[in-house]
């Protein structure tokens, strides 16, 4: 059956939906495993589904990606994140400050509301939204209303269940194993599930010694304190 | 002010402004407009006139004539108000303007006639923005202001500019419609002097010993010899415009194309004048309890009313009425002038727009409170890192140049967590150390003092966690690594 396929794929009889213009243009994730794995990056506008525990690393897994997005200088959304963001990681992690919106929604459809709206306006290149669930509908216009506003669309969970059954571009569940993340692909629009393999995801500094990129900058403080006398 | 006796004028009578406005509501039906204090009927229609009343009967007289009379009480301001409306509109082809309450509105033709090309072009330009109102007018032309007046009040519809017609036209009209006092008009009788024709070839001085002064200045002026002051109008600073609903309203659902119609008004105002509104203010008059005000803000200077209508319908998503509504004043105090497109059309622009579209929306159905830009501070104290800033500040151009500082600043430091706690929380699980200590000692000078060491940590669910450790050795957890 297997090698049926194959010699009908060779004469170019079977056409595929990966070979869709709109899926070719990737956006690469910056780390090599994962853009092999996700052939080439996350695709250029959908809902991403990342569900995982909360402090496992799975902003810093996504933003390298965004970054590359982000020279169009559209804005990130982040809706009603469990905790206050940090604008310190932010800059760090290389995002403009001026290009980013916190919205703090009182309810659930509130959230889900601003999160579409914010999708299909074309004026921000990634939304992020914290929800416990997402209904089959819910997700479907989240989907629709990404795509249509060239945006990428996270939704990042803690349960694992309903992983696969909802109507999204990629569906990622991480699991933190020391220095390295373990993704499992659950869904891809143009690929297949993939069973976990690991992405390195280290601290910037090195273990031990925290405060080295830190010293430069107490050193210039004092400096300019000097000066001022 | 005017002194000019020789430009041509021309004068619009309005009788019947205050039934033209009920139109709408009663169109069949005879009606009237009563005017209580003098008791005499000031307006009627033409199914009334068929009925056999006329101007000046009194409300008795008026009602035995008709069981299905339509009656309404006379006020000025109504009239008044549609004066002002037709004003502003005709502000827009010709610049003399002044209006004559309650009834007419004057224009100076002279100087308009060069911009036209002629007397014909000229009222054929009027014409089209009149005949909008459909109201019932008279109108006259005359090289006076009186007699333009008078003209029109004879119920004319005369333009030209010839001064021999003007005159034979001027002299089959009665001295009882000009402005002259009665008493005068009854003086002037007694010598035999019954029609205006009569009253011109008088000279000046003899009517000056028999008439008062004001009439004798009202034929001076009919002869063109007398000045006449009037206030020319000036269109308003602020837009503000009260529209009476013809029926109340309570679902704001049913509200919102009638206030797309009051925004309409804004938008043609704010098109003619090359401006655009940040804010608008929308008063909803409630039948029995107090009118809702709602100030409605664009991130983005707008003038369309689809535009205005969208964060409008948004806001109003929350408001619920007490009371049916009757009606809306919408103002907008300031407007912003529209400056030139800048730089490229395709690519910044449209994304600039869309960005400030979406902020708008956002802020009004949420609030403004929840819509927040991230800034940061520099410190070293964790607490004091993050600002989360509502719109006002936001707005300034001095933000962005801070933040570009920022963001290039080495003073960052490596491995904060995106997510910090608001209140640390006591440790609780079981975690390993993987990086630390990290010791910030700081705020003494400002009643925050802060002395704790920092790790980095990861419990044994794979969580990455930012802890602390007080001097009493007390252990807390202050973020999370996402």
């Amino acid at each position: 059956m297997k090698s049926l396929l194959h010699d009908l794929q060779k004469k170019q009889l079977v056409w595929t939906a990966s070979s869709l213009d709109q899926h070719k243009e990737r956006v690469a994730t910056g780390y090599h495993k994962l853009d092999k794995a996700l052939h080439g990056g996350f695709p250029q506008a959908g809902l991403v589904h990342v569900s995982s525990l909360t402090g496992c690393g799975e902003l810093r897994l996504v933003l390298p990606a965004l970054v590359n997005m982000q020279k169009d200088a559209r804005l990130c959304v982040f809706i009603t994140p469990p905790h206050l963001l940090n604008s310190e990681f932010l800059l760090n992690e290389g995002i403009a400050l001026e290009r980013v919106l916190i919205i703090q929604a009182d309810s659930s459809d509130e959230a889900l509301w601003s999160a579409e709206q914010c999708a299909k306006s074309g004026a921000c290149s990634a939304v992020f939204i914290w929800q416990a669930t997402l209904q089959q509908l819910q997700a479907k216009k989240l989907e629709l209303a990404a795509i249509k506003g060239q945006c990428l669309n996270f939704f990042f969970t803690s349960t694992q269940q309903q992983s696969d059954n909802l109507p999204v571009s990629l569906s990622l569940s991480l699991q933190r194993q020391n220095e390295q993340i373990q993704v499992k692909i659950n869904k891809q629009k143009v690929g297949w599930p993939l069973p976990p393999f690991k992405v390195k995801l280290p601290f910037k500094s090195k273990l031990g010694s925290p405060m080295r990129q830190g010293r430069q900058a107490s050193q210039s403080n004092v400096i300019a304190l000097h000066a001022k006398h | 002010m005017q002194f000019d006796t020789s430009s041509l004028w021309i004068y619009l009578y309005l009788p019947n402004l205050q039934l033209d406005l009920q139109r709408n509501e009663v169109d069949t039906k005879p009606s009237i407009i009563y005017e209580p204090r003098s008791n005499q009927v000031v307006q009627l229609n033409q199914a009334a006139q068929n009925l056999g009343l006329s101007l000046g009967m009194g409300l008795a007289s008026a009602s035995i004539l008709s069981n299905e009379l339509v009656i309404t009480e006379y006020k000025q301001e109504f009239a008044n108000q549609a004066l002002q409306r037709l004003a502003n509109d005709l502000y827009l082809v010709t610049s003399d303007i002044a209006i004559d309450e309650p009834y007419g509105i004057y224009l100076r033709a002279q100087n308009m006639l060069k911009l036209y090309g002629g007397l014909a072009e000229y009222w054929h330009v009027l014409e089209q923005v009149l005949s909008k109102y459909n109201f019932r007018m008279y109108y006259a032309s005359a090289y006076s202001v009186n007699v333009a007046k008078l003209l029109a009040k004879h119920h004319l519809r005369f333009i030209s500019d010839n001064k021999e017609v003007i005159r034979s036209r001027l002299q089959k009209c009665t001295l009882q419609l000009s402005d002259i006092d009665e008493k005068d008009i009854e003086k002037l009788h007694r010598v035999g002097i019954k029609t205006l024709d009569n009253l011109l070839i008088q000279p000046i001085s003899a009517l000056a010993s028999r008439l008062s002064r004001a009439s004798v200045s009202v034929v001076a002026g009919l002869r063109g010899e007398a000045p006449v002051k009037l206030c020319f109008y000036q269109p308003p600073e602020t837009y503000r415009d009260y529209l009476e609903l013809l029926y109340d309203i309570q679902l704001i659902d049913k509200l919102l194309p009638v206030i797309k119609r009051c925004l309409d008004g804004l938008e043609s105002y704010l098109l003619v004048r090359n401006a655009l509104a940040l804010n608008i203010s929308l008063q909803l008059h409630q039948r029995e309890h107090e009118p809702i005000e709602q100030v409605i803000n664009s991130a983005l200077p707008l003038y369309k009313s689809a535009d205005w209508l969208d964060i409008i319908a948004l806001r109003f998503e929350s408001i619920s009425l007490s009371s049916a509504v009757y009606g809306i004043t919408l103002c907008c105090e300031k407007i912003e002038k529209a400056d030139i497109c800048e730089s490229d059309f395709f690519s910044e622009k449209s994304t600039h727009v869309a960005a400030m579209t979406l902020l708008s929306r956002l802020r009004a159905k949420l609030g403004k409170q929840k819509v927040n830009l991230l800034e940061y501070c520099d410190d070293y104290r964790p607490e004091n890192v993050n600002q989360y800033l509502s719109e006002k500040q936001s707005s300034g151009s001095q933000l962005k140049v801070s933040q570009t500082k920022d963001s290039s600043a080495p003073s960052l430091f490596n491995d904060r967590p995106g997510l910090l706690l608001s209140e640390p929380i006591p440790l609780t699980s079981k975690v390993t150390i993987l990086n630390g200590p990290e010791r910030i000692s700081s705020g003494w000078w400002d009643d925050a003092p802060i002395e704790r060491d920092y790790f980095l940590a990861q419990n044994t669910k794979g969580q990455q966690l930012w802890l602390f450790r007080t001097p009493q050795d007390k252990w807390y957890v202050h973020g999370y690594f996402i």
